[in-house]
């Protein structure tokens, strides 16, 4: 198992450069998957990794929790997903989501624990966690060689911020 | 909607597949109700997006096959759309109006100058309206519909009992968020004992839901003043809160603006808004009907 890297982001700014980081490392069809409860800042940092991803600020990333899926086109898709709503992972399919998975696209999904185990084997999980009103401890989990490359390469981001 | 509630909301995979067996009984009963059978039917209206492409499917199927076999054109529709051209069906709203849209997913402000002259002033940056009600609920173990949980809830409330932040409300722009909100709203939760929180429920309820009706009503007139309109549209799931309701004809009567809210049932999703704004855009109807398709992102 690749090591995990947590940070502690001490205001939102800061936790958006941290998002606007890994935007910038990943490329199509990579998965992460975004956890953390309610107010944790799961869309906060789907917002900064789009536009590390290079989704002009004209493009409002905003909460999926209804829509289930959101799509946002930059210079490659973004699929934003969000798990709250889905009660069981047969639900899945039905979204389509499998086909999202094996797209071109990038997948950032709210919840994605909640199927933890219907989500493809190589991903990056991050864990949000409040750790006062504005500070977070931030957490990445690689699975997979290509993501612990970019928890590597966050690593030496951040310690440069 | 019993369905829906055991969920905690609309579950994607159950609804589509509810929505197959159920459009047929739907559409045979409407026009029963109406009185009128298929060959009245002179153009079909069907929604094209945004939505999840699974249930938008089901009725753009549905609705090709009845054009098809009665020759008849097809009007694609902006779910969108219905929900600001709802207000047309109890009301002859004269252009230019503002219209603003709030429900589960969607909080946005346009300037309406004609049916097909819609222009988005500003929308929300990260929660819609409706979540935050939804959100509200959950983070005080209530449930869902929050909307009408926190709604019934407040009746017996004070809303100066707490204040909570109204975001972006003195910005100078149209946008709206509601995310801070809820995180403030989770915070001052979890920081009162449950016992507190118990005894005070209704008040702490009401004052949360000011907080976002305030927002509301504060930009919208802001808008009706800069583009100097006379009609105000308020729909969408929460245009059926009573709480706003109130507030929204409270302000207009005060400022002398047309407030138009349509009835609870037609705020909320339903086909008689996609009906009326199929009507309105008739000239767009098309008998080339396997040119038609769902669209997950579609905004006006």
């Amino acid at each position: 198992m690749p090591k995990k890297l947590a940070f502690t982001s001490f205001n939102l700014s800061n936790t958006k450069k941290i998002g606007n980081m890994l935007g910038a490392l990943l490329a199509a069809g990579d998965i992460v998957s975004l956890n953390g409860e309610l107010g944790a800042g799961k869309t906060t940092i789907a917002k900064a990794i789009s536009t590390g991803l290079g989704l002009k600020s004209d493009h409002y990333v905003v909460s999926p929790t209804f829509a289930i899926i959101n799509e946002y086109h930059a210079d490659v898709k973004i699929y934003h997903f969000d798990f709250y709503r889905l009660g069981d992972p047969s639900e899945l399919d039905g979204i389509g989501a499998y086909e999202y998975f094996q797209s071109d696209g990038v997948c950032l999904i709210e919840w994605g624990d909640k199927f933890a185990d219907a989500l493809p084997k190589e991903r990056l999980d991050v864990l949000l966690e409040h750790a006062g009103a504005r500070q977070r401890t931030i957490t990445f989990s690689p699975h997979g060689k290509r993501y612990a490359k970019i928890v590597d390469d966050l690593k030496i981001s951040v310690e440069n911020l | 909607m019993e369905i829906h509630a055991r969920y905690g909301g609309v579950v994607p995979e159950l609804a589509s597949r509810r929505h197959i067996e159920t459009v047929g009984f739907v559409v045979d009963e409407a026009l029963k109700a109406a009185g009128k059978s298929l060959d009245d039917i002179t153009a079909v209206a069907v929604t094209k997006g945004p939505g999840l492409i699974g249930s938008l499917l089901v009725g753009i199927s549905y609705a090709k096959s009845i054009a098809y076999s009665k020759n008849i054109p097809l009007v694609a529709v902006n779910h969108l759309k219905g929900h600001i051209f709802a207000a047309m069906i109890e009301n002859d709203v004269p252009y230019p109006f503002i219209s603003l849209l709030v429900s589960g997913g969607h909080t946005a402000l346009y300037l309406v100058k004609d049916h097909n002259d819609i222009t988005l002033l500003g929308a929300t940056r990260d929660d819609a309206a409706g979540e935050a009600f939804d959100n509200a609920s959950k983070i005080v173990g209530l449930g869902y519909p929050g909307g009408i949980i926190i709604d019934r809830l407040s009746k017996s409330g004070r809303a100066d009992f707490h204040k909570f932040p109204r975001a972006m409300i003195s910005k100078n722009t149209f946008d709206f968020s509601f995310s801070g909100l809820k995180t403030s709203f989770r915070n001052y939760i979890t920081g009162e004992t449950n016992e507190y929180l118990e005894k005070n429920l209704s008040d702490i309820a009401a004052s949360f839901q000011e907080a976002v009706v305030d927002v509301l009503v504060s930009k919208a007139f802001k808008a009706v003043d800069k583009y100097n309109v006379k009609g105000l549209v308020v729909s969408g799931g929460v245009a059926a809160n009573s709480r706003l309701r109130e507030r929204f004809y409270e302000a207009g009567e005060e400022k002398r603006v047309n407030v138009y809210i349509p009835s609870k049932a037609l705020c909320t999703d339903n086909a008689a808004m996609i009906g009326v704004a199929g009507y309105l855009d008739l000239g767009s109807g098309t008998t080339e009907y396997l040119t038609l398709n769902a669209l997950s992102r579609y905004y006006i």
